[in-house]
């Protein structure tokens, strides 16, 4: 691999959207999913002359509780702060955030690769107010033919987490994202399902060279894609004897590779002054401990509970304790199922799968008793795995429909599915008429796919050749 | 009269005033009818029935232009009021204008105002400035013949100012007693909602309306005042008297003698940064403050030429004024990094070492007096002769209190070359109740 010989260090800087009802500093909605560009705004968070800010104390709850996973040390006394600068997201000229009074300081995070363990040092973690969203139309920021601002965003509550260099490859950098993003959603800190939930600042250099910013990717996945990128260009400057610059980059999905935004000379300078229109936050032992004990267990405890309590395999607990609501789900069925082994492998296996490929929170699968109606039928032996793992899709795909009817389906539709087949498939038919005898083969292959091979194929021949039969005849 | 007809006669003084002194932005006329008529059908008469109050530019009020004084804000029309308007409409006053003012708060004078705004007059010597920012409110309480009453603001002496120059009692209460909700930023740590009225008890009636907690402003605070003692012991800083026209230091000193109350004069040394640490934070604030002003949702507009960068450098130095271009440059120097630790952060400390040193004091007085302002109201044409750094220096006497978030009153204590001079007297925090009873003592013993 490119880069295995040379050292590599790597900071992230996570900017993460809290999951809370309103804005940081006003009362507008937080979701803006049907809603039309600007309409979840207000004199606040559009920075109207005169306009005050007053703390949302839930994202407040959310931060404390987010620096808690982390391990960081709260604050006793954090403070809001203006950093002030020019762009047209932002309305006031200045963003609210937190700058040398943070709300907490010096965190660990472990990550584990091919099952070795490492701790990440967290530098900080603040509160700030997101800026609005810009829309380029036509083209990107340099082309584009128009730029728009959408304020909806303005004033989103998010954390920044700050990581310590410690990264010394990739993958260290993409494991620590995933963790963090499934821990929070785990923990219903954020709404992993909200655009943009966590936007990630990566510090990238190699042995000799200057470290380069690259802003503003959003998810894991183009984590791992602007680094590669990025460690391709450093590498590459090296091989060619030439430096690498202090620059700030940014990741292009049309070139796949990273563009340069600016040229670092100096120090960014946003001229920081306190935010007099906010009270310091103030938090006390007893607020953190109220927080803790609030907050759901996290997948380590929920695994370890699984081990104890219902003594499943390691494999089958760590994938009931990893997707959220999962395992409360399991609680439900056994109660109600004896055969708990039976009820694990088929929660973590097919039903999970259909989960995730629908990428649905347990609450948008199907319910409890629908589930366990299903698995007593092949507890009982009255169908099949395989038609188990059939009517199982269907549950998912069909929320509305009885099980009796995902059932009955199949059958009636057998002679309208051959008629399909070979309406569509012409050319077979004639083939078959002109005396190749072997295509029918084909038509038998066809109809069992369309009925995800659920029929006996000698049944399937057989009514295919009356019905071709029946089309000659005419 | 009913409250119809008495609106009416108010709107026709209102008018006469403003074409004598050049007070007011804007003449509330059709807001100031409707209110009037929604009154006369309302049984609630609250503790403002009948009273017409001015209200300093600076103030939100809902659709009425609301400018700070400033062009890049001449046509801005706020979607909402600050808190203390509805408080003001809540207890029946009628809003009769918008009075003019120092763009942002920005001066000593009320001189200056954004291109095309009223530079108001002194009513006792149109030749000279009314003093600032509230300017516009010092002349028309004057100016009106009763049942007027004026919302000005302080940042650093905004309040006393203009009440010294023109003849009135002007109120400055502790940072935090009334919300800033809708009051459009100077300097956010130090800006203070005030009043003004012919005397302490008029000024004292509108103060009372504003006080109180908001939880639309995180800073502002409802503390349990305790009732007033009587004022045995005031304390004169020497400082304070330093660069005092002698003939104001004479009114002063008779009027100390007058009050008959025991004094004594104490040092207080870092009094002496008092001008420079508030104008750091305040330039400091303002300068982040009017980052907003650029052109894209409210304010000037102009036709988006060039880039994002060319756009709002073009409508910002159009719109602003020099003295708007000297304090962001200023307050931007000042937080500059390399300079932060020398100026801003600095500053800040002193401000908390003189807050503390106050506090000390009010331990040994209950109250400090001093000269309002060091000179009487100059002409117009003395004005352009100064230095800017020679105009921040004038406000050495009202500085101090305003830095330290002190309530404060100027009431006027006598005439220097036919111009009116004031006294200010400071209470120790959210003692209030202290500040309007001196205030009565004082007034009834120089009348």
């Amino acid at each position: 691999m490119i880069g295995s010989n040379v050292k590599v260090m790597i900071g992230l800087e996570s900017h993460i959207q809290l999951k809370t009802e309103s804005k940081l500093f006003c009362s507008c909605s937080t979701n803006s999913t049907k809603s039309k560009p600007n309409e979840n705004t207000c004199q606040i968070c559009l920075g109207f002359p005169g306009s005050k800010p007053t703390l949302n104390e839930e994202a407040v709850r959310k931060a404390i509780a987010l620096a808690k996973i982390l391990n960081c040390k709260i604050n006793e006394y954090s403070r809001f702060a203006r950093k002030i600068y020019f762009y047209p997201d932002l309305p006031k000229g200045f963003q609210i955030t937190q700058y040398d009074e943070p709300l907490a300081v010096k965190g660990e995070f472990s990550i584990e690769q091919n099952g070795k363990k490492k701790t990440i040092n967290i530098t900080r973690v603040h509160i700030e107010e997101d800026p609005g969203k810009i829309e380029y139309i036509g083209g990107h920021i340099g082309t584009a033919q128009q730029v728009l601002v959408d304020y909806n965003r303005s004033g989103l509550p998010l954390c920044e987490a700050v990581t310590e260099p410690d990264f010394e490859n990739i993958d260290e950098a993409v494991t620590y994202v995933r963790k963090l993003f499934h821990l929070l959603s785990y923990l219903d800190l954020i709404d992993p399902n909200q655009e943009g939930v966590m936007r990630t600042d990566a510090n990238i250099s190699i042995d000799g060279g200057e470290r380069v910013e690259l802003k503003n990717i959003s998810g894991s996945d183009a984590v791992e894609k602007s680094l590669k990128a990025e460690l391709n260009r450093q590498m590459f400057l090296k091989a060619q004897s030439k430096k690498v610059e202090r620059e700030t980059r940014m990741y292009s999905e049309e070139t796949g590779t990273t563009i340069l935004l600016r040229k670092k000379e100096y120090e960014e300078e946003y001229g920081y002054i306190r935010e007099p229109d906010l009270l310091p936050i103030i938090v006390n032992e007893s607020l953190v401990n109220e927080i803790k004990g609030q907050m759901k267990k996290l997948p380590e405890e929920v695994e370890h509970e699984i081990l104890t309590k219902y003594k499943l395999p390691k494999q089958i607990a760590h994938q009931l304790a990893f997707k959220r609501g999962l395992y409360e789900y399991y609680i439900e069925c056994a109660k109600k199922l004896k055969n708990v082994d039976l009820l694990a492998r088929w929660l973590v296996g097919d039903f999970l799968k259909c989960a995730n490929w629908h990428n649905y929170e347990i609450e948008h699968c199907p319910s409890v008793e629908r589930f366990l109606e299903l698995m007593q039928l092949i507890e009982k032996g009255k169908i099949t795995e395989r038609e188990g793992k059939e009517l199982i899709k269907k549950m998912f795909d069909e929320p509305k429909k009885s099980l009796k009817e995902l059932q009955t389906k199949g059958e009636i539709d057998l002679d309208s599915t051959i008629k399909t087949v070979i309406k569509e498939n012409q050319k077979a038919v004639d083939m078959i008429r002109s005396g190749d005898e072997k295509s029918i083969n084909f038509l038998v292959g066809q109809t069992l796919r369309k009925i995800n091979f659920k029929g006996d194929p000698n049944e399937i021949r057989r009514v295919i050749q009356k019905e071709l039969e029946k089309k000659s005849e005419k | 009269m009913d409250i119809i007809e008495t609106t009416e006669k108010a709107i026709e003084e209102t008018e006469r005033i403003h074409k004598k002194l050049n007070c007011f932005i804007t003449i509330c006329v059709k807001e100031a009818k409707a209110r009037a008529k929604e009154l006369k059908m309302s049984k609630k008469k609250g503790r403002l029935f009948g009273k017409f109050i001015s209200v300093k530019d600076a103030i939100c009020t809902r659709g009425i232009r609301t400018t700070a004084g400033s062009a890049i804000l001449a046509n801005y029309v706020p979607p909402f009021n600050a808190t203390v308007i509805d408080k003001i409409e809540a207890e029946g006053g009628i809003v009769i204008g918008k009075t003019t003012m120092d763009d942002f708060g920005f001066g000593t004078f009320c001189t200056n105002v954004g291109k095309g705004l009223p530079v108001p007059k002194n009513p006792h010597d149109i030749g000279r400035a009314t003093g600032g920012s509230s300017g516009g409110a010092g002349a028309a309480t004057f100016e009106f013949s009763k049942d007027h009453l004026a919302l000005a603001e302080s940042t650093g002496g905004s309040i006393t100012a203009p009440a010294a120059f023109c003849g009135v009692v002007g109120v400055t209460p502790t940072y935090g007693k009334v919300s800033r909700y809708g009051l459009i930023d100077y300097a956010n740590s130090l800006d203070k909602i005030g009043t003004m009225g012919k005397n302490v008890s008029e000024a004292e009636m509108l103060s009372r309306v504003i006080f109180g907690k908001d939880k639309q402003d995180e800073t502002s605070w409802t503390q349990e005042e305790k009732p007033a003692k009587k004022i045995k012991k005031i304390g004169v800083i020497k400082e304070m008297l330093n660069g005092v026209d002698e003939k104001i230091k004479k009114a002063f000193w008779n009027a100390i003698n007058k009050l008959g109350a025991e004094y004594e004069e104490i040092s207080f040394p870092l009094i002496d940064y008092s001008v420079a640490s508030y104008y750091i934070i305040a330039t400091a604030e303002a300068s982040s403050n009017l980052a907003r002003y650029y052109g894209m949702r409210y304010g000037a507009q102009e036709d988006i030429s060039g880039s994002f960068s060319e756009h709002f450098a073009s409508i910002r130095s159009k719109y602003f004024s020099d003295e708007e271009k000297r304090r962001i440059i200023l307050g931007t120097f000042v937080r500059t990094a390399g300079y932060k630790d020398k100026y801003y952060l600095k500053a800040l400390r002193i401000r908390e070492k003189i807050k503390q040193e106050f506090a000390l004091l009010f331990k040994r007085f209950d109250s400090l007096v001093t000269p309002a302002m060091p000179i009487i109201a100059p002409k117009f044409d003395e004005i352009t002769k100064l230095k800017p750094i020679e105009v921040y220096a004038l406000d050495s006497c009202t500085i101090p209190p305003n830095l330290a978030g002190l309530p404060h009153l100027s009431i006027p204590m006598s005439k220097v070359n036919n111009m009116p001079v004031g006294l200010q007297i400071i209470c120790n925090s959210w003692e209030e109740n202290m500040l309007f009873e001196f205030g009565r003592q004082v007034e009834s013993v120089l009348k």
